[in-house]
């Protein structure tokens, strides 16, 4: 059996028991729920365009539930082999460690990107009937059509399939060094935190020139930049010029972070005692 | 490692992951080296995602950091929240409670930083309602002395064309934050330049309305200026001209013209510029 085989073999595994998990299905049907409720709660808005609306709603959701399950489902699924000894049986036979990490991996965020595909086709599926609408009134008024880019949107949700990777990369890295689940939960979400402020944090060291701060600032870059994703507005609603090229190299970026976290976690849990 | 009696071995303290440093530094400079590398890959799309002026905002106010700190934190969410603590403020507005008001709408607005409804809204609640609750709430119009009650008017009007002036920094283009602190000036200050002034910015930011400008240069016929209101309303119109506004421009003028008296300081004047802006579309050869 060739060790991508193998990798496979362990991903659906995985897939297949997180998919059994109660938490998953309520957190996907909350999230998909909230999603659906946009043309309820669009009564709501104030200030906003009600497209704008649904889009933040939905893939606000999306943001919340995928990012908790990005932490929970790797650190749940891995702790149970250890715990339950069942990963020592794997390991005996010839799979490498890292095959086994990676195998994790890919069938966690398998499972994660099917969370994002169900959120956003209810999400999109919902603004594109409404801007159809939109668009027939403002062209029967002489008025111009609300900007709707379906291109822009397939391209955001791969970025979400991307970066709930990242967010799965970086909580296995976390398992793969840590001897407790609770120490994993909870440096999963502080890695989930610092990723979505950190950019805070250089645009305000790299306000003003000095050694340290620019130290400071470069030193943050260890942190992968989660923000990087958020571009729902920018690629789905550009108000000029979509930043499609930033967005893909956003996509490699979170890609490139992904295989380096796996690579580093295989690292540290090739010498870890079991 | 032997665990202490009653403690599960599951719950490991901190200080043993801290006690691995070398692999700890190992895995930390391994992390720096590779972020420094991938850095540049992810600053186009996080610079398009920060929000409209972040870093002008940041360097005038640090309440921008918190909101920065929730935009991060609650992505689209955020927008939902808003929406909720603006609601919120809205019943706190109906039982006239100022600080309530206030709490509920700064953090609406720290969710949503970039919302122009909830900024211009809550600029008016400054300027208009929250002076007569404070009177109120004093002992009412009867019992305040009314050089008391016009120096509560003018410190909230302040505030409010303060709020707006801050607004402006964020969003520098906004002609309605502009178009709202020149009715607070003209309404509650009684301060007809400063008035004036927010008309003439407002009649120099892109979407530039027509009837800002009329009424700055009406303003400035009135205080016996007509030479600069000529030169000045001129150049507004060269540059609608310039835009490839000048048809639109035209319909403008005609139909405000039309409602205001013929006695209005900027009447001749915008005949005027209406005839400047018929000759600039007969040379395009501009049907009517």
């Amino acid at each position: 059996m060739s060790s991508l085989s193998r990798i496979l073999l362990v991903a659906a595994n995985t897939a297949g028991e997180a998919a059994r998990q109660k938490y998953l299905i309520v957190a996907g049907a909350l999230a998909a729920a909230v999603a659906g409720l946009a043309s309820v709660l669009r009564a709501m808005n104030f200030g906003d365009s009600e497209l704008k609306f649904t889009a933040d709603l939905g893939f606000g959701a999306l943001f919340f539930f995928g990012s908790l399950l990005a932490v929970v489902l790797p650190v749940h699924l891995f702790f149970s082999e250890m715990d339950n000894r069942t990963a020592l049986t794997l390991l005996a036979r010839p799979l490498r460690r890292w095959e086994f990490l990676t195998g994790k991996l890919l069938g966690v965020w398998a499972l994660l990107a099917g969370l994002v595909l169900l959120i956003s086709a209810v999400t999109l599926g919902m603004i594109a009937v409404r801007h159809a609408e939109i668009a027939a009134i403002a062209e029967a008024a002489g008025y111009r059509a609300p900007v709707f880019e379906t291109g822009g949107a397939a391209l955001f949700v791969l970025l979400q399939v991307v970066r709930l990777g990242v967010v799965a990369a970086i909580t296995l890295f976390t398992c793969a060094y840590a001897r407790s689940a609770l120490f994993s939960y909870g440096a999963g979400l502080g890695w989930l935190v610092l990723g979505q402020t950190v950019w805070l944090a250089r645009e305000w060291l790299l306000s003003e020139s000095s050694v340290w701060r620019t130290g400071l600032a470069a030193a943050l870059r260890a942190i992968p930049d989660l923000q990087a994703f958020n571009l729902a507005d920018a690629l789905i609603f550009p108000a000029k010029a979509a930043p499609v090229s930033a967005a893909w190299q956003a996509v490699v970026y979170g890609v490139l972070w992904i295989a380096v976290l796996t690579g580093l976690g295989s690292f540290l849990f090739k010498n870890r005692e079991l | 490692m032997d665990a202490k009696p009653g403690v599960q071995e599951d719950s490991v303290p901190f200080s043993v992951h801290a006690r691995r440093p070398g692999r700890f530094a190992l895995g930390l400079t391994a992390m720096i080296l590779v972020g420094t590398a991938l850095g540049p890959l992810a600053d186009g799309a996080a610079r398009a995602s920060y929000p409209k002026n972040f870093a002008r905002s940041l360097a005038a106010s640090p309440e921008a950091a918190g909101e920065g700190v929730l935009v991060g934190a609650l992505g689209g969410l955020r927008t939902m929240t808003a929406d909720i603590f603006w609601l919120r403020a809205y019943s706190m507005w109906e039982r006239r409670e100022r600080a309530s008001c206030t709490t509920y709408a700064r953090v609406a607005l720290a969710l949503a930083p970039d919302n122009r409804f909830i900024r211009e809204g809550y600029a008016q609640w400054l300027a208009y309602d929250f002076p007569v609750w404070s009177i109120r709430d004093l002992g009412g119009m009867n019992r305040v002395p009314e050089p008391e009650q016009e120096a509560i008017h003018r410190r909230d009007s302040r505030a409010g064309i303060a709020f707006l002036e801050d607004s402006l920094i964020r969003d520098p283009d906004t002609t309605r934050y502009l178009i709202v602190a020149s009715q607070i000036a003209n309404i509650k200050l009684k301060d007809e330049e400063l008035a004036a002034g927010f008309h003439r910015r407002a009649a120099e930011t892109p979407s530039a309305p027509l009837f800002s400008a009329a009424l700055y240069a009406g303003y400035l016929i009135r205080h016996g200026r007509s030479d600069e209101a000529r030169d000045w309303f001129l150049r507004y119109i060269d540059r609608l001209i310039a835009q490839g506004a000048g048809h639109r421009g035209a319909l403008w003028i005609t139909n405000y013209r039309s409602m205001i008296s013929k006695d209005a300081p900027e009447y001749e004047l915008l005949g005027e510029g209406i005839r400047r802006l018929d000759l600039a579309g007969e040379a395009r050869g501009d049907t009517k």
